[in-house]
């Protein structure tokens, strides 16, 4: 081994002495064998199912220590290899070199600095290979499927079953129940459950331009908010569609009883991540959200009406309406099997199961399962129960002491999905390359201007900032804030700034003092993205400042066409690459620095 | 007789008086000059078979001649040293109004001439090197560089130049390697790294000092390593700040005899500015000495109005001033000075050294050193 790495280091160094120097093939080998571990480890980290019931398990990498244990592995090995490619350094001895050796010195260095510090992603990769693996998607999404159909039985609170969540048959879809008792007007038919009443309304549409659309918000100062507040509002192009109350229905000859009933159930379990029903339209919480007037506004009532809940409603009932009990039993059978494999905390079986919920003269809801085990010390029937309404008490009344873990088994589903769909790559490329980039150039910097000019240029940046941002607060003092003046005034200076920085380390280095030069050298190799950053920055704002003069800026739904749009995220990498393409021309500006005279 | 040839015939002449030491340095020389990579085998061969077997003498000569003879069948081109290869005029250099101020000194040399550069401390020894060596801006005067290499910018003319700060450059990893890393920035052959390098070990005797590190080695085999890495270079001005600092007696010489060898290489010369405190041995080699005080120029060829009717010796006794003048009241003396530790005698013209020698014996004058500094630097320090 150690004969094979001397003969290795030789054939480069006689042959490629940029790469023996940087040692890019050690570190390279040395970073896939750590990828290796690292995605090894990933891939063993969630073996043990129960750490899915927990929320975002995806970013498990932070919550288990292993980000301090990769960022230790990482600064190790960057300090090693610093340490050794420091040994050696041709260009500070004048050895002669091209421009594009110095540029590749760079790359190498990019390349390095960037394989070593992203077992981030191998161990991500190892995750999300373990849960493919594991769990394919075709098991997992007929265990969702089957996971819904048992949702209407989880029989967690008596709100899921009332009668104002029911959407099938269509009749329900289209009403609109109010529950709010203020709104309710006694002397129209009206249903009444344990102190909670019930009122069905037909709803009428209303298409106004949005910009109207403040006028029908109800607020304290418009008393006659329930004819004008819309229960539902939805956005069409420009427009948007208002539903309002109309007129109220007798429900008595569509219902088969009051109570609460597996028949109400409508809302989904688990909506997958490859479900292809189209409801986004109505899932926008603005646009969708029920307007509350100032009697109910501290209570945030996310209530929608999707076409799911109807779908889902509808397959409840033909469940129920086959009246199968063998059906049922083997629903939950099915249902506890894959519950256990992912170890979900419960202590009900698929028989018992059954019996508690198999009614079905109206399939009545007359036990309820708690999510977690009883708490033995305090029992709700002593505690406070004579401040209980009579809702309340028809849960305790019928409460039981099996439980199930059902928000587990939905973080499950969630932490499955999320972490197939998951792309660590592309997440975090941005912030890696940028990294690499950052500390590439503070390398290249100290090996090609010495570490007198960098501490100098550490310096001057600070200085510099220190300049602006006085210059800004005495800006801001003597000038009455006119809206982006100040703004535009440092943006401007900074160019200038920048401009003049570049200027002297490309064509005027001889001019000045060679420190002088070394830091505006320095400040180019790293500030050169930044600087059309800024660059970048200054037009858009431009752009922006033009749109809003523009006439017809709040009926374009306040969006402007900037630069920016272009490439949005992805100016990144336009930077990126627009840095190393300055870098590949600028090595000549940095030899030419370097064979400066002093003095 | 071209003068490859009467170099052969030197080094078996050295031979022959079993002067190997000296003479298997001069060997390599000749070697080196050849380019012949066949050759530079066989040395590299021979210096390992030499480590090997330090007592068989006889052999050691034997196959010594054998590779000399290999050596004079190849044909070496002279290089034409004629022309100069820096030319420095008036140059000045000032550290601000009332300050040190070096110059204006001009300046020229050819390949293998060697300059000494002498003076005390705070005379502007170093300040003139780091000029030549575009290392320090001057304030006027013209510096030209005639290099035969091509360059395109001044990066490209500082790899033909090689300057040696005084603190030489610390180096990390073995010897070898950093030798290596030379030649293959240089674009050497790959399969010509490894022969050329072994060459250059042999050649500065750390042929079994080559997987040791830097910091492992003497100031002594530092400096020679230094010089190897130069040679690999191969610049055409090589700047030398005191290199000889550090060193014993006997290190000093060799690193001085190779510089000269280095420098005068028959196809492959560089021209040598070096600067030393070593005023004798310095002397010794270049073809010129350079004297600074106070950041003005002197050299040795210089003709000194004041003192050329004068023969000066340098006298270390413990007479008193008057016994010596009356010892010397037949020669002419004009003036003897006295600097505390050491007598300096300025007779006239018409004395000979070997009569104030004479002189000295006759009377008995316990001395301890003497030395005729008429023509070297040594008498713009003691005056």
């Amino acid at each position: 081994m150690k004969k094979f790495i001397y003969k290795t280091n030789q054939y480069l160094l006689e042959r490629y002495p940029t790469i023996w120097n940087t040692s890019l093939v050690w570190m390279l080998l040395c970073a896939v064998l750590l990828h290796l571990l690292f995605f090894v480890v990933g891939f063993l980290s969630l073996t043990d199912p129960e750490l899915l019931h927990e929320y975002n398990t995806k970013d498990i990498f932070f919550k288990n220590g292993s980000v301090y244990f990769t960022t230790m592995v990482s600064i190790l090995l960057l300090v090693g290899w610093l340490i050794y490619m420091f040994k050696n350094n041709g260009f500070k001895n004048f050895y002669p070199t091209s421009n594009s050796k110095l540029f590749w010195q760079f790359i190498s260095y990019i390349l390095i600095i960037y394989s070593c510090s992203t077992f981030f992603l191998s161990y991500n990769y190892g995750i999300k290979t373990y849960i493919s693996v594991t769990y394919p998607d075709n098991q997992v999404s007929k265990e969702i499927e089957v996971a819904n159909d048992v949702a209407m039985f989880f029989s967690e609170s008596v709100n899921d079953y009332t009668i104002d969540k029911r959407n099938y048959p269509q009749l329900f879809f289209d009403l609109y129940c109010e529950t709010t008792d203020e709104f309710i007007d006694k002397s129209l038919p009206y249903e009444e459950f344990f102190g909670v009443s019930y009122q069905f309304y037909s709803l009428k549409t209303k298409e106004i331009p949005t910009v109207d659309r403040h006028k029908y918000v109800s607020n304290e100062y418009n008393d006659d908010s329930t004819l004008l507040t819309p229960v539902f509002t939805k956005v069409k192009g420009k427009n948007t569609v208002l539903f309002l109350k109309d007129s109220v229905l007798d429900i008595k000859p569509h219902l088969n009883t009051i109570k609460p009933s597996f028949y109400n159930t409508s809302s989904t379990f688990f909506i997958s991540k490859n479900d292809t029903l189209n409801d986004s339209e109505f899932k926008n919480k603005i646009t969708n959200s029920y307007i509350y007037n100032e009697y109910d506004n501290s209570y945030y009532n996310n209530e929608q009406f999707s076409i799911r809940d109807f779908y889902r409603n509808k397959r409840n009932t033909e469940i129920l309406n086959r009246k199968d009990k063998s059906e049922f039993n083997s629903l939950f059978e099915n249902f506890i099997k894959f519950s256990k494999s992912y170890k979900i905390p419960h202590n009900i079986s698929a028989k018992k199961w059954t019996d508690l919920v198999y009614h079905p003269e109206n399939f009545e809801v007359k036990h309820f399962i708690r999510t977690e085990p009883k708490n033995t010390i305090f029992t709700e029937n002593t505690y406070i129960s004579e401040e209980r309404t009579q809702f309340e008490q028809f849960y305790f009344e019928r409460i039981t002491d099996f439980y199930y873990d059902n928000n587990a088994l939905e973080n499950v589903f969630e932490n499955i999905e999320d972490i197939k769909a998951s792309t660590p790559f592309l997440d975090s490329i941005h912030f890696f390359i940028w990294f690499a980039f950052f500390i590439a150039s503070i390398i290249f910097m100290f090996r090609t201007t010495g570490l007198k000019p960098l501490l100098f240029s550490i310096i001057t940046t600070g200085i510099l900032a220190l300049v602006v941002a006085l210059l800004a607060t005495f800006l801001s003092y003597i000038i009455t804030p006119n809206g982006d003046t100040i703004g535009y005034f440092i943006m401007y200076f900074l160019l200038v700034l920048g401009a003049l920085i570049l200027l002297t380390s490309i064509v005027y280095s001889d001019k000045v003092h060679k420190t002088v030069a070394g830091v505006c050298v320095n400040i180019s190799i790293i500030g050169f993205p930044l600087y059309l950053l800024l660059i970048t920055g200054i037009i858009t704002t431009h752009q922006q400042n033009a749109c809003r003069n523009r006439a017809d800026y709040y009926e374009s739904s306040y969006h402007c066409d900037t630069l920016f749009d272009w490439f949005e995220v992805n100016w990144s990498f336009v930077y990126f690459f627009a840095g190393l393409v300055f870098l590949f021309f600028f090595t000549k500006a940095i030899k030419k620095w370097k064979s400066l005279p002093e003095g | 007789m071209t003068k490859a040839e009467a170099r052969l015939k030197e080094v078996i002449s050295f031979y022959k008086n079993k002067d190997t030491v000296l003479g298997y340095r001069k060997l390599m020389d000749c070697v080196i000059d050849t380019q012949d990579l066949k050759l530079y085998q066989q040395v590299i061969g021979l210096t390992d078979w030499k480590e090997k077997h330090p007592e068989n003498e006889t052999e050691f000569i034997e196959k010594s001649l054998d590779i000399l003879n290999e050596v004079s069948k190849i044909k070496i081109t002279e290089y034409n040293t004629n022309k100069p290869v820096v030319v420095g005029n008036a140059l000045t250099k000032s550290y601000g109004r009332n300050r040190f101020k070096l110059g204006p000194i001009s300046i020229e040399i050819n390949k293998s001439q060697v300059y000494g550069l002498v003076g005390e401390n705070g005379n502007g020894k170093t300040t003139l090197l780091r000029i030549l060596a575009k290392e320090l801006k001057y304030n006027e005067g013209e510096l030209d560089f005639k290099f035969d290499n091509n360059y395109n910018s001044n990066y490209g003319l500082r790899t033909n130049l090689v300057y040696i700060p005084q603190r030489t450059q610390k180096w990390y990893g073995s010897l070898k390697d950093n030798l290596k890393f030379v030649l293959s920035s240089y674009g050497i052959p790959p399969e010509e790294n490894e022969t050329r390098v072994l060459m250059m070990i042999a050649r500065f005797g750390l042929w079994n000092y080559k997987h040791l590190k830097w910091n492992e080695l003497s100031s002594g085999y530092k400096m020679r390593f230094e010089l190897a890495r130069t040679l690999l270079r191969q610049p055409e001005l090589l700047l030398l700040d005191e290199p000889l600092a550090n060193l014993d007696v006997l290190a000093q010489q060799v690193i001085l005899e190779d510089l000269k060898s280095m420098c005068n290489s028959i196809n492959n010369p560089i021209a040598l500015i070096l600067s030393s405190q070593q005023l004798y041995e310095v002397e010794k080699i270049s073809d010129k000495v350079i004297y600074l005080k106070d950041g003005k120029y002197k050299d040795n060829k210089t003709e000194d109005k004041a003192e050329e009717h004068h023969l000066i010796v340098e006298i270390d006794c413990t007479e008193e001033r008057e016994k010596l003048f009356s010892v010397f009241k037949d020669l002419h003396l004009d003036k003897l000075i006295y600097n505390g530790g050491i007598y300096v005698a300025y007779f006239q013209n018409d004395t000979n050294f070997s009569a104030v020698l004479e002189t000295l014996g006759k009377h008995k004058i316990e001395v301890t050193y003497t030395r005729n500094i008429t023509t070297s630097t040594r008498r713009f320090f003691v005056s």
